[in-house]
């Protein structure tokens, strides 16, 4: 028992040293800290917002070739999952619209965007949102309706999460995510710039969906759209496993472009 | 059925306080943050959803989050009423290597990251103290824009 008190004490001095110990070169994190499911996942437009950091994209082309492909304004589905993947990748293909300045491609995304999420979430605020992010669109205030796009993003996950439906959120995710992949490699292949690959590097994340992916409930797991996402993060992760300070190879992007390619139009036509 | 109702708002009437104190302290990080993300916006910044936690003192907590080659970051954690100093580390890679800090005695910590290529980075918060010498919550949110070429 004696022996219990400097112990105690010990505990009480460790808990209180704050965790960057001053003039102390700070510590890499511990393998126990890096694992950890905290993951705050980047959404579609950071992707976009970034692509112009790197390169000159000209993103009125890039809404042509979204509304030149009929899948990109289906809304019937059949199951939750393609409904919440799909309603990923058309709120991807708005954020697009929103860097060209294109109302009618937003319109077009919006539309979809709104049957989708209404069948999903039934949260009747989001009808009056879209009209919102619409009117906007119309009146060429694209900062904010960037935030209201956003928050029509959020509010969908969010109402997902609240009816505990997290396949549709993992889906939707995905889905937002690999669009966002798509659109990337097919800027980045208009034009190919070495340095501006950097920007695709992200093995960590790619690993991260697939463990997302593998973790959903037999309904959703056995579509066939998701086995053949599963079947292809591998080849995702290893092509973006850009080694530090190199670049893509031009005939790596256009393998991933391909990849990225078959799984939104797995995903687009599913049932 | 009236058995039920008043046990319910028996309970409800002894819950009240401490869910007041937890809505009070969640509402107080909150204000903080949106105090600092509304800067932001004003000066250009796109302000992603955050995150909302609790942590004793002393105590860390680690958020992995993907950052775009081509972006700049702001990376803010804003503590509640009881939080006296809140610090944010940034550690990047497979091995977690250490970037960036801002550990000044403060509830809220800001931190600016322009990544060199995409990469995960882990985003620390560290309730270094609080004013009860209990827990205290916060925001961890980011903004974000295009980089100058």
């Amino acid at each position: 028992m004696q022996r219990t008190a400097p112990l105690l004490a010990a505990l009480a001095l460790a808990a209180a040293v704050p965790a960057f110990a001053a003039n102390e070169p700070p510590k890499a994190l511990t393998p126990a800290e890096m694992k950890t499911d905290n993951y705050i996942l980047p959404p579609p437009e950071e992707v976009f917002m970034a692509l112009r950091g790197v390169s000159t994209i000209d993103f009125g082309k890039l809404c042509a070739a979204i509304a030149k492909d009929p899948s990109t304004s289906k809304s019937k589905f059949t199951t939750d999952g393609a409904k919440a993947a799909n309603l990923g990748m058309r709120v991807a293909d708005a954020f697009v619209a929103v860097q060209a300045r294109d109302a009618n491609a937003l319109r077009r995304a919006s539309d979809v965007i709104e049957i989708l999420s209404l069948e999903l979430s039934a949260d009747l605020s989001l009808k009056n949102k879209i009209a919102v992010a619409n009117k906007l669109a119309e009146e060429a205030k694209w900062t904010e309706l960037r935030t209201i796009l956003e928050s029509v993003r959020v509010d969908v996950l969010d109402e997902m999460k609240a009816n505990k439906d997290k396949d549709s959120v993992t889906l939707a995710t995905v889905g937002g995510w690999l669009r966002g992949l798509n659109i990337a490699t097919m800027a980045l292949s208009e034009t190919y710039e070495p340095d501006a690959t950097k920007l695709l590097r992200q093995p960590q994340l790619v690993a991260y969906l697939k463990k997302q992916l593998e973790g959903l409930g037999p309904k959703s797991r056995d579509l066939p759209f998701v086995k053949k996402m599963v079947g292809q993060m591998d080849a995702v992760a290893k092509l973006t496993d850009i080694p530090e300070g190199s670049t893509m190879s031009q005939d790596d992007l256009k393998k991933l472009n391909q990849v990225s390619n078959e799984l939104i139009a797995a995903v687009a036509n599913a049932a | 059925m009236k058995r039920l109702i008043l046990s319910a708002l028996a309970a409800g009437s002894l819950l009240a306080a401490p869910v007041a104190h937890l809505l009070a302290s969640q509402l107080g990080a909150k204000v903080t943050a949106l105090a600092i993300m509304k800067a932001l916006a004003d000066s250009g910044w796109t302000i992603r959803d955050g995150s909302i936690d609790e942590l004793g003192q002393g105590e860390s907590k680690v958020y992995p989050v993907t950052l775009y080659y081509g972006n700049t970051y702001k990376i803010v954690a804003a503590g509640d009423e009881d939080a006296a100093d809140v610090d944010i580390g940034v550690y990047y890679g497979p091995e977690g290597k250490f970037l960036i800090k801002d550990d000044d005695n403060s509830n809220v910590a800001v931190v600016t990251v322009t990544p060199g290529y995409t990469d995960q980075f882990y985003i620390k918060v560290v309730m270094a103290k609080t004013k009860t010498g209990g827990t205290a919550h916060f925001v961890v949110q980011y903004a974000s824009k295009t980089k100058s070429k």
